[in-house]
């Protein structure tokens, strides 16, 4: 599971060597640190009919929150290029030249579930909870269980977020501290590409 | 009042005690980001505090509609 949807995140990530053992390592973070937590803790139990649904929602989530930093990361430094060479040149080091992308990019990837844990209960009863009630359990529990599940979420989504984004940071630069993402270099687009490229033509 | 005093068993306490462990984790996520000048304490904070209230409501309110009757004390009139 984990490893489908590291080829689906790598996707996002085009231009960058090894994007798929990147996503692997984020999202078996995000989703394994969430899981062991809730084991931990018995919200979960081992029995597979219980840890397969409720840990493909937490793997799926720590997907999208991969792919939505990585995306964010590659698009800002492409976009900001010429400051960050600014910054090298005068002896900045490559994390400082980063560290605001880094923060969009991690900030980006939490942004959605934050506003899902914001509007749990009121804007929508998420399936699980309906599900619980449906079948008997008591509903002040299946209400507790789902927010459990919706914070494991964030908690997942943060830390794969933040690890993709550490680790693409790890590869932006090169080791004489060169940022090694040009436009129409990294995976860019056509329209990306520099307009210096056009004169020579 | 008895009927939503009962709801409170011990399934929800372990409950309640499990979605703290929870927290946990999302606090120490957020310490983790803000090490990266990721500032999301406030909202975080807020989004949990808002997702649990609003579950516990939302479960109290379904427990009192599930397990309660839904006719009104004077329903003998047109019954």
């Amino acid at each position: 599971m984990t490893f489908a949807a590291a080829v689906t995140a790598a996707r996002r990530a085009p231009g960058i060597s090894r994007p798929r053992l990147l996503s692997f390592c984020a999202i078996a973070a995000g989703g394994g640190i969430a899981i062991a937590v809730m084991l931990a803790s018995g919200t979960l139990t081992s029995d597979l009919i219980v840890l397969v649904p409720v840990g493909s929602m937490i793997i799926a989530n720590a997907m999208n929150a991969c792919a939505q930093a990585m995306e964010r990361f590659r698009a800002d430094v492409l976009a900001h290029v010429g400051q960050i060479e600014a910054g090298l040149s005068l002896g900045a080091d490559p994390a400082t030249t980063v560290a605001p992308y880094v923060q969009s990019a991690v900030y980006a990837s939490l942004l959605p579930r934050l506003d899902m844990l914001k509007s749990l209960g009121f804007v929508w009863i998420p399936g699980v909870m309906a599900g619980m009630v449906v079948s008997g359990a008591s509903p002040v529990y299946a209400g507790i269980f789902q927010f459990i599940i919706v914070a494991m979420i964030l908690s997942a989504s943060g830390i794969a977020g933040l690890v993709a984004t550490l680790l693409m940071r790890a590869q932006a630069f090169s080791s004489a501290a060169q940022l090694k993402f040009r436009p129409g270099i990294a995976g860019a687009d056509v329209h990306e590409k520099p307009v210096l490229a056009h004169h020579n033509v | 009042m008895s009927e939503l005093l009962s709801i409170w068993n011990h399934q929800v306490i372990l409950g309640i005690a499990q979605a703290a462990a929870a927290v946990a984790l999302c606090l120490a996520v957020v310490f983790m980001c803000r090490r990266f000048a990721v500032h999301v304490e406030r909202e975080t904070a807020l989004s949990l505090a808002r997702g649990f209230v609003q579950m516990v409501a939302v479960g109290v309110l379904l427990a009192a509609l599930l397990h309660g009757s839904l006719r009104p004390p004077y329903a003998f009139w047109w019954a």
